[in-house]
């Protein structure tokens, strides 16, 4: 985290009243001894009762079924996202966290399409497009509500999947459009931090896509074709290691800052056959270069760091409630579990 | 008018002036990392004050050195001295420590003042820690008002 503190760190005095706010609200974020309050609390209603004892107002829950709590926990998203947007000096960070709603729609609707439903996850309605015109692209072919890149990006993963026959390799599709979307937004923006961000989240995405294409056995030569660009890691070392034995992967990442991440990713599932700990690893591992946030006083890093924060609070919340409801131990919802930002 | 009383009133102006400016853009930088706060939490507003209100205190001191110069060359006793240009000059450059000094210790204050309103938001208990962090940057600007003081008391009008 602290490498990441350079000559324009700290500098940008705009974002002084968005960091004196964020400064309070960093108060109400879940520190590591809420979270453990709620996992080894004896059922779900004693686990979210924590947070309100812990003053945590916000998330106040009136009714225990799936449904009214997910809708709690998306209103605290949204009030999220207009925070951001309300307290940024610029609007660029509201409309370049809201692709990431928006792609996940499409990759909900994409998937509901493929496999003949009308619906399979809830869609959120967070982000820059809105819901009927991407619901009447994907299942009616109507482009007129969404921008042509977007139409692109649904053509070439129907036609992925089409060619794959995979609903993962659809989703990675999807991905590389969200990225080509977030990349040409940064250009316009040019922050150095942004841009760092970005480049760590698809070098660590690009190695758990390869680790799963190992695992599934495809073909070295569909690689290419899969992995995102834009990221600080070649796609070509990934691609040149990629018939190596997966337990020797590590090595060749030896100097990287992934070390670890790869390291203990690959160790895990080879002893457990799960990835569950890579992506845990690539969570903590992002937040942890978010942390730059807390220390910055004049600085998008802050505003960023927050946003990460709540939303990583909410995924713990989920991992928790989901935990809990599926009569899951202590010790396996732990597992889950994320790191916190304060 | 002499061109030594022009060089004088060249230095009261900028003790005034560039102290004061500093002490502006210090306390606008603190004052709107301290409303970002108190739009969250109102009740923070005496803290905030103190540690707004800290960078302002170098342009008192251009303004003291101000003073101190248009007493010594006699504008105040409407009659202002006859200088010569050696002696206008050594009251321009006593001047200079506090203008330049005052000037960027004040920005500096600011935002560490900005810092401290951050400590303060998360622990208000902490305020006399928060306090004596921008108050450190503070020595340098009354170094300076020093270094001015006996500078301009070591000119003989």
């Amino acid at each position: 985290m602290l490498k990441n503190i350079n000559e324009s760190t700290n500098t940008l005095e705009e974002y002084g009243y968005a960091c004196g706010r964020i400064r309070d609200l960093e108060k109400y974020l879940l520190n590591k001894e809420i979270i453990h309050k709620m996992i080894e609390s004896q059922d779900l209603e004693k686990s979210l009762r924590v947070l309100a004892e812990n003053n945590l107002s916000e998330y106040s829950f009136e009714k225990l079924d799936s449904s009214s709590i997910d809708q709690v926990l998306v209103n605290i998203s949204k009030r999220n996202l207009n925070l951001i947007s309300e307290i940024s000096p610029y609007p660029y960070l509201f409309q370049l966290f809201s692709w990431k709603h928006d792609f996940h729609n499409i990759k909900v609707l994409l998937k509901a399409k493929m496999l003949g439903k009308k619906e399979l996850f809830p869609l959120y309605d967070l982000g820059n497009l809105s819901l009927n015109g991407l619901h009447a692209a994907v299942f009616e072919g109507k482009y007129q509500l969404i921008p042509i890149k977007i139409k692109r990006f649904i053509k070439q993963a129907e036609e992925g999947y089409l060619k794959y026959d995979s609903l993962q390799l659809m989703e990675v599709s999807i991905d590389k459009g969200y990225y080509e979307t977030i990349f040409e937004q940064l250009e316009d923006i040019n922050q150095d931090f942004l841009f760092y961000y970005y480049k760590t989240e698809v070098d660590l995405l690009n190695l758990i896509i390869t680790c799963r294409c190992k695992i599934r056995e495809i073909h070295k030569s569909k690689l290419a074709e899969i992995l995102i660009k834009y990221g600080q890691l070649s796609t070509q070392k990934l691609i040149d290691i990629y018939d190596n034995p997966l337990h020797s992967w590590s090595n060749n990442f030896q100097k990287s800052d992934y070390f670890m991440v790869i390291e203990q990713g690959i160790k895990h599932w080879i002893e457990k056959n799960s990835l569950l700990k890579f992506e845990q690893m690539i969570d903590n591992y992002l937040l942890n270069l978010l942390k730059i946030g807390k220390y910055t006083t004049f600085g998008l890093e802050c505003v960023i760091g927050y946003y990460y924060a709540k939303e990583n609070d909410l995924k713990n919340i989920r991992i928790i409630i989901n935990g809990k409801k599926n009569s899951l131990s202590d010790i396996m919802i732990k597992k889950y579990i994320r790191d916190t930002y304060v | 008018m002499s061109d030594g009383i022009i060089l004088a009133y060249l230095g009261a102006a900028l003790a005034i002036g560039l102290a004061g400016s500093g002490s502006a853009i210090g306390v606008g930088i603190a004052g709107t990392t301290g409303t970002g706060l108190m739009t969250e939490d109102p009740s923070k507003f005496g803290l905030v004050l103190i540690l707004q209100a800290i960078p302002g205190t170098q342009g008192i001191y251009g303004l003291l050195v101000g003073f101190l110069v248009l007493t010594k060359i006699g504008v105040f006793a409407g009659s202002p001295a006859s200088l010569t240009v050696k002696q206008g000059l050594m009251i321009l450059y006593a001047c200079l420590p506090i203008a330049i000094a005052g000037f960027f210790s004040a920005i500096y204050q600011g935002k560490t003042s900005a810092g401290s309103i951050g400590l303060i938001a998360r622990r208000p208990e902490e305020v006399g820690k928060a306090v004596v962090m921008p108050a450190m940057v503070e020595t340098y600007a009354v170094l300076a008002l020093l270094s001015s003081i006996l500078m301009l008391n070591g000119v003989e009008v």
